[in-house]
Protein backbone atom coordinates (compact mmCIF):
# COMPACT_ATOMS: atom_id res chain seq x y z
CA UNK A 1 0.00 0.00 0.00
CA UNK A 2 1.37 3.27 -1.07
CA UNK A 3 -0.21 6.73 0.77
CA UNK A 4 -0.97 9.03 -1.83
CA UNK A 5 -2.34 12.28 0.04
CA UNK A 6 -2.54 14.58 -2.99
CA UNK A 7 -4.53 11.42 -5.39
CA UNK A 8 -7.04 11.39 -2.46
CA UNK A 9 -7.47 14.82 -1.01
CA UNK A 10 -7.51 18.27 -2.78
CA UNK A 11 -6.70 20.65 -0.50
CA UNK A 12 -7.84 24.01 -1.09
CA UNK A 13 -5.47 26.32 0.57
CA UNK A 14 -2.02 25.53 2.11
CA UNK A 15 -3.29 25.53 5.56
CA UNK A 16 -5.41 22.86 4.60
CA UNK A 17 -2.70 21.13 2.82
CA UNK A 18 -0.41 20.78 6.01
CA UNK A 19 -3.08 19.76 8.31
CA UNK A 20 -3.99 16.77 5.91
CA UNK A 21 -0.67 16.11 5.55
CA UNK A 22 -0.16 15.92 9.14
CA UNK A 23 -3.25 13.91 9.85
CA UNK A 24 -2.09 11.31 7.14
CA UNK A 25 1.64 11.46 9.03
CA UNK A 26 0.14 10.88 12.25
CA UNK A 27 -1.53 7.79 10.70
CA UNK A 28 0.96 5.88 9.80
CA UNK A 29 3.25 5.01 12.89
CA UNK A 30 2.67 8.40 14.31
CA UNK A 31 5.74 9.18 12.21
CA UNK A 32 5.89 13.07 11.43
CA UNK A 33 8.40 14.24 8.29
CA UNK A 34 10.65 15.80 10.81
CA UNK A 35 11.34 12.61 12.84
CA UNK A 36 11.74 10.76 9.94
CA UNK A 37 14.73 12.85 8.68
CA UNK A 38 16.27 12.72 12.45
CA UNK A 39 16.29 8.64 11.94
CA UNK A 40 17.66 9.36 9.06
CA UNK A 41 20.20 11.49 10.18
CA UNK A 42 20.70 9.67 13.19
CA UNK A 43 21.78 6.62 11.48
CA UNK A 44 24.22 8.49 8.85
CA UNK A 45 25.78 10.57 10.69
CA UNK A 46 28.07 8.18 13.55
CA UNK A 47 28.43 5.68 11.05
CA UNK A 48 30.09 8.41 8.77
CA UNK A 49 32.45 9.70 11.94
CA UNK A 50 33.00 5.88 12.34
CA UNK A 51 33.95 5.86 8.95
CA UNK A 52 36.23 8.91 8.38
CA UNK A 53 38.01 7.84 12.09
CA UNK A 54 38.71 4.14 10.48
CA UNK A 55 40.18 6.11 7.30
CA UNK A 56 42.95 7.80 9.97
CA UNK A 57 43.73 4.89 12.04
CA UNK A 58 44.84 2.99 8.98
CA UNK A 59 46.52 5.74 7.86
CA UNK A 60 48.44 6.24 10.19
CA UNK A 61 49.13 2.75 11.03
CA UNK A 62 49.98 2.40 7.37
CA UNK A 63 52.62 5.57 7.89
CA UNK A 64 54.29 4.36 11.35
CA UNK A 65 55.18 1.40 9.58
CA UNK A 66 56.10 2.38 6.65
CA UNK A 67 58.51 4.67 8.40
CA UNK A 68 59.82 2.09 10.66
CA UNK A 69 60.42 -0.38 8.33
CA UNK A 70 62.71 2.63 6.13
CA UNK A 71 64.15 3.78 9.25
CA UNK A 72 65.23 -0.05 9.68
CA UNK A 73 66.48 -0.70 5.91
CA UNK A 74 68.72 2.64 6.17
CA UNK A 75 69.89 1.38 9.04
CA UNK A 76 70.77 -2.00 7.66
CA UNK A 77 72.17 -0.66 4.51
CA UNK A 78 74.10 1.71 6.49
CA UNK A 79 75.53 -0.94 8.70
CA UNK A 80 76.25 -3.50 6.05
CA UNK A 81 77.01 -0.63 3.13
CA UNK A 82 75.18 -2.50 0.38
CA UNK A 83 71.53 -2.10 -0.67
CA UNK A 84 70.58 -5.28 0.08
CA UNK A 85 68.51 -4.92 2.77
CA UNK A 86 66.13 -2.83 0.14
CA UNK A 87 64.47 -6.95 -0.49
CA UNK A 88 63.02 -6.19 3.47
CA UNK A 89 60.26 -4.22 1.32
CA UNK A 90 58.80 -7.16 -0.62
CA UNK A 91 57.49 -8.40 3.01
CA UNK A 92 55.74 -5.28 3.67
CA UNK A 93 52.37 -5.98 2.47
CA UNK A 94 52.55 -8.78 5.05
CA UNK A 95 53.99 -6.50 7.71
CA UNK A 96 51.04 -4.30 6.90
CA UNK A 97 48.39 -6.96 7.37
CA UNK A 98 49.72 -8.08 10.59
CA UNK A 99 50.16 -4.21 12.28
CA UNK A 100 46.26 -4.15 10.55
CA UNK A 101 45.31 -7.15 12.69
CA UNK A 102 46.77 -6.63 15.67
CA UNK A 103 45.24 -3.05 15.68
CA UNK A 104 41.91 -4.09 14.90
CA UNK A 105 41.69 -7.20 17.07
CA UNK A 106 38.95 -7.19 19.49
CA UNK A 107 37.28 -4.16 18.05
CA UNK A 108 33.86 -4.26 16.63
CA UNK A 109 34.57 -2.03 13.01
CA UNK A 110 32.07 -0.22 11.40
CA UNK A 111 30.93 -2.11 8.21
CA UNK A 112 33.29 -0.86 4.82
CA UNK A 113 31.77 1.98 2.76
CA UNK A 114 32.51 3.02 -1.17
CA UNK A 115 35.02 5.43 0.64
CA UNK A 116 36.49 2.79 2.65
CA UNK A 117 37.31 0.75 -0.12
CA UNK A 118 38.52 2.98 -2.59
CA UNK A 119 41.36 4.46 0.34
CA UNK A 120 42.35 0.90 1.28
CA UNK A 121 42.48 -0.43 -2.53
CA UNK A 122 44.37 2.84 -3.93
CA UNK A 123 46.99 1.91 -1.05
CA UNK A 124 46.86 -2.08 -2.08
CA UNK A 125 47.17 -1.35 -5.35
CA UNK A 126 50.59 1.27 -5.28
CA UNK A 127 51.97 -1.90 -2.98
CA UNK A 128 51.45 -4.82 -5.55
CA UNK A 129 52.79 -2.11 -8.63
CA UNK A 130 55.95 -1.11 -6.58
CA UNK A 131 56.52 -4.76 -5.95
CA UNK A 132 56.07 -5.71 -9.24
CA UNK A 133 57.93 -2.83 -10.42
CA UNK A 134 60.88 -4.04 -7.99
CA UNK A 135 60.79 -7.50 -9.36
CA UNK A 136 60.91 -6.28 -12.90
CA UNK A 137 63.28 -3.95 -12.69
CA UNK A 138 65.87 -6.44 -10.72
CA UNK A 139 65.28 -8.88 -13.55
CA UNK A 140 65.19 -6.71 -16.20
CA UNK A 141 68.75 -4.35 -14.47
CA UNK A 142 69.97 -8.01 -14.48
CA UNK A 143 70.12 -9.14 -17.89
CA UNK A 144 70.77 -5.86 -19.30
CA UNK A 145 74.17 -5.61 -17.07
CA UNK A 146 75.52 -8.02 -19.64
CA UNK A 147 75.78 -5.49 -22.12
CA UNK A 148 77.91 -2.67 -22.25
CA UNK A 149 78.49 -0.13 -19.33
CA UNK A 150 77.13 2.73 -21.47
CA UNK A 151 73.93 0.93 -22.85
CA UNK A 152 73.14 -0.17 -18.88
CA UNK A 153 73.57 3.20 -17.88
CA UNK A 154 71.04 4.45 -20.32
CA UNK A 155 68.25 1.56 -19.85
CA UNK A 156 68.55 0.58 -16.60
CA UNK A 157 65.60 0.98 -15.02
CA UNK A 158 65.69 3.24 -11.54
CA UNK A 159 61.95 1.75 -9.98
CA UNK A 160 62.92 4.53 -7.15
CA UNK A 161 61.22 7.44 -8.77
CA UNK A 162 58.53 6.30 -10.55
CA UNK A 163 57.30 4.48 -7.10
CA UNK A 164 57.85 8.12 -5.58
CA UNK A 165 55.57 9.36 -8.30
CA UNK A 166 52.58 6.60 -7.75
CA UNK A 167 52.92 7.52 -3.94
CA UNK A 168 52.20 11.59 -5.10
CA UNK A 169 49.76 10.29 -6.83
CA UNK A 170 48.16 8.13 -4.35
CA UNK A 171 48.10 10.66 -2.01
CA UNK A 172 46.99 13.09 -4.01
CA UNK A 173 44.21 10.73 -5.22
CA UNK A 174 43.46 10.12 -1.53
CA UNK A 175 43.01 13.74 -0.87
CA UNK A 176 40.72 14.09 -3.76
CA UNK A 177 38.53 11.40 -2.12
CA UNK A 178 38.75 12.40 1.13
CA UNK A 179 38.42 16.74 0.35
CA UNK A 180 41.93 17.80 1.98
CA UNK A 181 42.79 20.14 -1.35
CA UNK A 182 46.68 20.35 0.59
CA UNK A 183 46.95 16.52 0.54
CA UNK A 184 46.46 16.84 -3.12
CA UNK A 185 48.65 19.77 -3.66
CA UNK A 186 51.41 17.73 -1.08
CA UNK A 187 50.85 14.36 -3.72
CA UNK A 188 51.66 15.99 -6.76
CA UNK A 189 54.04 18.19 -5.73
CA UNK A 190 56.26 15.72 -3.12
CA UNK A 191 55.56 12.96 -6.42
CA UNK A 192 56.51 15.11 -9.11
CA UNK A 193 59.29 16.91 -7.43
CA UNK A 194 61.23 13.42 -6.37
CA UNK A 195 60.46 12.14 -9.95
CA UNK A 196 62.29 15.40 -11.38
CA UNK A 197 65.01 15.22 -8.80
CA UNK A 198 65.76 11.86 -9.63
CA UNK A 199 65.82 11.45 -12.95
CA UNK A 200 68.40 14.20 -13.10
CA UNK A 201 70.15 12.61 -10.47
CA UNK A 202 69.79 16.12 -8.06
CA UNK A 203 70.51 14.71 -4.56
CA UNK A 204 73.53 13.26 -6.01
CA UNK A 205 74.77 16.51 -7.88
CA UNK A 206 74.12 18.30 -4.52
CA UNK A 207 76.56 16.21 -2.56
CA UNK A 208 78.89 16.29 -4.98
CA UNK A 209 78.40 20.27 -5.45
CA UNK A 210 79.00 20.31 -1.30
CA UNK A 211 82.20 18.46 -1.93
CA UNK A 212 81.80 15.64 0.40
CA UNK A 213 84.10 13.25 1.45
CA UNK A 214 83.36 9.67 -1.01
CA UNK A 215 82.57 7.58 2.08
CA UNK A 216 79.85 10.25 2.77
CA UNK A 217 78.56 10.35 -0.55
CA UNK A 218 77.90 6.84 -0.71
CA UNK A 219 76.62 6.92 2.91
CA UNK A 220 74.02 9.32 1.53
CA UNK A 221 73.39 7.98 -1.67
CA UNK A 222 71.74 4.74 0.86
CA UNK A 223 70.03 7.10 3.02
CA UNK A 224 68.60 9.64 0.66
CA UNK A 225 65.54 6.74 -0.67
CA UNK A 226 64.94 5.64 2.69
CA UNK A 227 64.20 9.42 4.10
CA UNK A 228 62.03 10.43 1.15
CA UNK A 229 60.12 7.59 1.74
CA UNK A 230 60.04 8.11 5.82
CA UNK A 231 58.92 12.26 4.72
CA UNK A 232 56.62 10.71 2.00
CA UNK A 233 55.35 8.68 4.65
CA UNK A 234 54.76 11.39 7.47
CA UNK A 235 53.18 13.84 4.98
CA UNK A 236 50.80 11.45 3.14
CA UNK A 237 49.97 9.37 5.53
CA UNK A 238 50.93 9.90 9.37
CA UNK A 239 49.96 13.64 9.16
CA UNK A 240 46.31 13.05 7.27
CA UNK A 241 45.75 10.10 9.40
CA UNK A 242 46.40 12.17 12.82
CA UNK A 243 44.38 14.91 11.45
CA UNK A 244 41.77 13.06 9.95
CA UNK A 245 41.41 11.02 13.67
CA UNK A 246 40.88 14.24 15.19
CA UNK B 1 -0.02 21.23 -3.98
CA UNK B 2 -0.25 17.35 -4.68
CA UNK B 3 2.12 15.13 -2.02
CA UNK B 4 4.11 12.65 -3.09
CA UNK B 5 3.44 9.14 -2.21
CA UNK B 6 5.31 8.11 1.04
CA UNK B 7 6.22 4.16 0.90
CA UNK B 8 4.37 2.88 4.16
CA UNK B 9 7.29 -0.15 4.10
CA UNK B 10 9.95 2.61 4.99
CA UNK B 11 7.34 4.68 6.98
CA UNK B 12 8.28 2.93 10.23
CA UNK B 13 11.34 3.76 12.53
CA UNK B 14 13.00 0.43 12.82
CA UNK B 15 13.17 -0.04 9.09
CA UNK B 16 13.71 3.53 8.15
CA UNK B 17 17.05 3.05 10.50
CA UNK B 18 17.59 0.24 9.27
CA UNK B 19 17.32 1.65 5.43
CA UNK B 20 19.28 4.70 6.66
CA UNK B 21 22.29 2.28 7.92
CA UNK B 22 22.37 0.25 4.70
CA UNK B 23 22.59 3.25 2.32
CA UNK B 24 25.61 4.26 4.26
CA UNK B 25 27.04 1.30 4.00
CA UNK B 26 27.94 -1.69 1.52
CA UNK B 27 26.47 -4.41 4.25
CA UNK B 28 26.03 -4.88 7.62
CA UNK B 29 26.30 -7.51 10.38
CA UNK B 30 23.07 -7.70 12.01
CA UNK B 31 24.41 -7.65 15.21
CA UNK B 32 25.84 -4.32 14.09
CA UNK B 33 22.27 -3.07 12.92
CA UNK B 34 21.11 -4.18 16.36
CA UNK B 35 23.75 -2.19 18.10
CA UNK B 36 23.16 0.72 16.08
CA UNK B 37 19.32 0.86 16.19
CA UNK B 38 19.12 -0.56 19.81
CA UNK B 39 16.62 -2.63 18.45
CA UNK B 40 15.82 -6.52 20.32
CA UNK B 41 16.82 -9.05 18.44
CA UNK B 42 12.81 -10.29 17.76
CA UNK B 43 11.63 -7.21 16.21
CA UNK B 44 14.50 -6.47 14.26
CA UNK B 45 14.46 -9.81 12.69
CA UNK B 46 10.67 -9.02 11.67
CA UNK B 47 11.33 -5.70 10.00
CA UNK B 48 14.38 -7.06 8.21
CA UNK B 49 12.34 -10.06 7.03
CA UNK B 50 9.65 -7.44 5.79
CA UNK B 51 12.08 -5.46 3.68
CA UNK B 52 13.83 -8.66 2.71
CA UNK B 53 10.64 -9.83 1.04
CA UNK B 54 10.09 -6.38 -0.29
CA UNK B 55 13.49 -6.65 -2.11
CA UNK B 56 14.62 -3.52 -0.35
CA UNK B 57 17.41 -6.10 1.02
CA UNK B 58 19.60 -8.94 0.68
CA UNK B 59 19.89 -11.06 3.44
CA UNK B 60 22.95 -13.52 4.08
CA UNK B 61 23.36 -15.98 6.53
CA UNK B 62 27.08 -17.22 6.85
CA UNK B 63 29.40 -18.59 9.32
CA UNK B 64 32.04 -16.30 11.06
CA UNK B 65 34.16 -18.84 12.49
CA UNK B 66 31.78 -21.40 14.04
CA UNK B 67 29.16 -18.29 15.10
CA UNK B 68 26.33 -17.99 12.41
CA UNK B 69 26.05 -14.20 10.85
CA UNK B 70 23.59 -12.49 8.98
CA UNK B 71 24.93 -9.58 6.60
CA UNK B 72 22.37 -7.18 4.94
CA UNK B 73 23.14 -5.87 2.00
CA UNK B 74 20.65 -3.03 -0.08
CA UNK B 75 19.55 -3.60 -3.37
CA UNK B 76 18.94 -1.31 -6.18
CA UNK B 77 15.29 -1.47 -5.85
CA UNK B 78 15.74 -0.55 -2.45
CA UNK B 79 18.23 2.13 -2.73
CA UNK B 80 15.71 3.56 -5.36
CA UNK B 81 12.26 3.50 -2.70
CA UNK B 82 14.67 4.77 -0.04
CA UNK B 83 15.35 7.87 -2.24
CA UNK B 84 11.94 8.29 -3.79
CA UNK B 85 11.04 8.41 0.24
CA UNK B 86 13.45 11.38 1.42
CA UNK B 87 12.22 13.07 -1.67
CA UNK B 88 8.92 12.81 -0.46
CA UNK B 89 9.83 13.76 2.98
CA UNK B 90 11.58 16.56 1.38
CA UNK B 91 8.35 17.34 -0.50
CA UNK B 92 6.33 17.30 3.09
CA UNK B 93 8.89 19.66 4.66
CA UNK B 94 9.04 22.45 2.38
CA UNK B 95 5.37 22.45 2.57
CA UNK B 96 5.64 22.75 6.38
CA UNK B 97 7.98 25.53 5.50
CA UNK B 98 6.13 27.17 3.24
CA UNK B 99 2.75 26.85 4.53
CA UNK B 100 3.26 27.53 8.46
Amino acid sequence: MVLSAGAQLKPESKTNCVTIKIVIMEESNNLTAQRSLEIITEQIEPHRSDVTKRIGSSLLLYGICTMVMTLIICGLNTINGFYHANSLWYIMPLVLWGANKIANRGKTLSPNNQIIKLVDNSWKLLLILSILLCLFSVLYNYIMMHDSYEVYIRLMIRPFRIIMLMMGMTIAFNGYILKQKWLVWCGIIGGLGCFVAESFYLPSAIMAWTRVSSDMYCYWNMCIPSITIALFSVVGLILPGYIIRK
Amino acid sequence: MIFKPLDPLLHNELRLAVMSLLISADEAEFTYIRKQTNATAGNLSVQIDKLSAAGYIDVEKTFKGKRPCTICRITTKGQQAFEAYVDAIKNYLNVDKNGL
